[in-house]
């Protein structure tokens, strides 16, 4: 019951936020364009990358290409589901935040799902059919044990980028500070253009444990291209739930100490 | 000249009341450095060069790199959509101030503010990774400064215009977007050397502002350019620098007149 209200509340915000995006076109049509550039742009540096070194690490082409559409593809998807994390400072700031908490939903619903984007749609539809025409294009043999190990992990995928949105949430409501610290999430994100697993360890280290976006975005890719070991898979779920948990808790600490930051 | 000085203060008061805030907004750079340093190193691991770049070239093609953009890509003119958009802009243009001096006023600050942490930063690398470096020739690195100064200028003036798009729109973020962050990141060479693209698409970057502002600054601190190249590219940013500086003065002219002020 409790989950069809989430998602009848989830449904009418984003009909509204459609509409919101719909009533500037230009700027929504900006908007798109960009990401567009920058979905093509990655593409075009992996084959520049191999343009002057035929592997990296152990990957080939085929292999990067996968790997850079899966991370384009989750990264959007995130962004989609989340986006409204980037507009919650003004909520905490004003104190309209303190609304949102006596509203009959979850109390992460404001900062994480109130405002989903639409205009990441056009990309995934454009990722979703880049990741099947490459497949196509390199003859990939995608078999169902790797489409069900990718399914699982890719759910453990969007489960950890929540569990990430909500610790970045919690630490706004103890500090108002959020954009940069998305942007260091999104900045660390990019790292996933390539398998995680070609850095040094240190880094490798900070993009499993730290902020695993290794868990995020390179693991579902291997599991598409059935390259991922069942180690990984363990690794995925329990840092998955590890995640989960902790930021929960994260969350409920941090809303302890909320002070509603305006009036 | 006294007021300028002024507006300069208080905005360096602001970073120090927003200090967490610039303190994630280094290390956001600092993270993306990282990024893509460990990403170059890691392709060029056990390779002798990539490309038309030697190891340590590409090395400094990023370090340098991380140089450029605390110069040329730090800035507070994207502030200007904002208050165009909420109808900041009124209060400023009936002050006897000139509101772009206003704007280069706190402009400069951002850029002495950031260009200190990234000092701090630049020693830090050089700790952590231990890259070898080029060294530039006496000319060249005069060649090095002087383009410094120029894609500085030639940036300001480029901001300047994505935020006078405002006049025209509801909001200031989808054109900065686009113009102010997609475009110069991806077509400045930020990510991957220019020569690295398919040759059609550098031929196209060629013909725009953004290789000036990054791509061939490296390139001249590297060797990669002769004296005569050079001074052909430096060229080539002088003209994108009188170029963005036009477009900016009549965008400015125009926009004013269509201003309405709405907002708060």
């Amino acid at each position: 019951m409790a989950i069809k209200t989430f998602f009848r509340v989830w449904t009418i915000l984003a009909k509204n936020n459609l509409q919101n995006q719909l009533l500037s076109p230009s700027a929504s049509l900006l908007f798109v364009v960009g990401k567009i550039f920058n979905f093509i742009f990655a593409i075009i540096t992996i084959y520049a990358i191999f343009n002057q070194t035929s592997s990296i690490r152990g990957y080939d082409l085929p292999q990067a290409v996968i790997v850079v559409l899966v991370f384009s593809f989750m990264d959007t998807l995130t962004q989609f589901l989340f986006r409204s994390l980037y507009t919650f400072r003004p909520a905490l700031i004003k104190g309209d935040f303190d609304m949102d908490l006596l509203k009959p939903l979850p109390s992460f619903f404001r900062p994480i799902f109130s405002g989903p984007d639409f205009l990441d749609v056009p990309m995934i539809i454009i990722q979703l059919f880049s990741i099947f025409y490459f497949i196509a294009h390199f003859s990939i043999t995608i078999t169902l044990p790797n489409l069900l190990v990718f399914s699982l992990v890719f759910v453990n995928g969007v489960v950890i980028a929540f569990s990430v949105h909500l610790i970045i949430a919690a630490f706004a409501v103890m500090t108002s500070e959020i954009e940069n610290l998305v942007m260091i999430y999104r900045a660390l994100g990019r790292a996933a253009i390539v398998p995680t697993d070609i850095y040094g360890a240190t880094f490798r280290f900070i993009l499993s444990y730290v902020v695993p976006i290794t868990v995020i975005m390179t693991i579902p890719a291997k599991a598409l291209l059935g390259i991922l070991s069942i180690e990984r898979i363990i690794y995925s779920t329990i840092l998955t739930l590890v995640f989960l948990i902790f930021s929960l808790n994260f969350w409920s600490f941090s809303l302890r100490r909320y002070t509603s930051a305006s009036s | 000249m006294v007021k300028y000085v002024r507006i300069a203060i208080n905005t360096l008061q602001e970073y120090f009341v927003y200090r967490i805030n610039f303190l994630f907004w280094r290390v956001q750079v600092f993270v993306t450095f990282v990024i893509f340093f460990s990403l170059w190193s890691s392709v060029s691991a056990g390779q002798s060069s990539l490309g038309a770049y030697s190891i340590p070239q590409l090395y400094s093609y990023f370090v340098v790199g991380y140089v450029i953009r605390a110069f040329v890509f730090t800035t507070r003119t994207a502030d200007i959509g904002g208050d165009i958009q909420n109808g900041n802009l009124s209060s400023l243009i009936i002050k006897p101030i000139g509101t772009i001096k206003y704007y280069f006023s706190r402009d400069l600050v951002d850029k002495l503010f950031n260009l200190f942490f990234m000092f701090w930063e630049f020693l830090l690398i050089l700790f952590l990774f231990k890259p070898v470096l080029v060294i530039p020739s006496v000319l060249n690195f005069v060649f090095f400064l002087l383009f410094l100064l120029v894609s500085t200028i030639t940036f300001f003036f480029y901001s300047l215009i994505i935020s006078f798009l405002t006049f025209w729109s509801d909001n200031a973020w989808p054109s900065r977007f686009l113009f102010g962050v997609v475009f110069v990141t991806l077509f400045s060479g930020q990510y991957v050397p220019l020569d690295f693209l398919p040759p059609f698409l550098a031929r196209i970057i060629d013909y725009t502002p953004y290789p000036y502002m990054y791509y061939y600054p490296v390139r001249i601190w590297l060797g990669q350019t002769s004296p005569e190249m050079a001074l052909t590219h430096l060229m080539g940013g002088l003209v994108a620098c009188l170029g963005c500086f036009v477009v900016a003065q009549f965008l400015w002219l125009k926009g004013k007149h269509k201003y309405q002020s709405y907002g708060n």
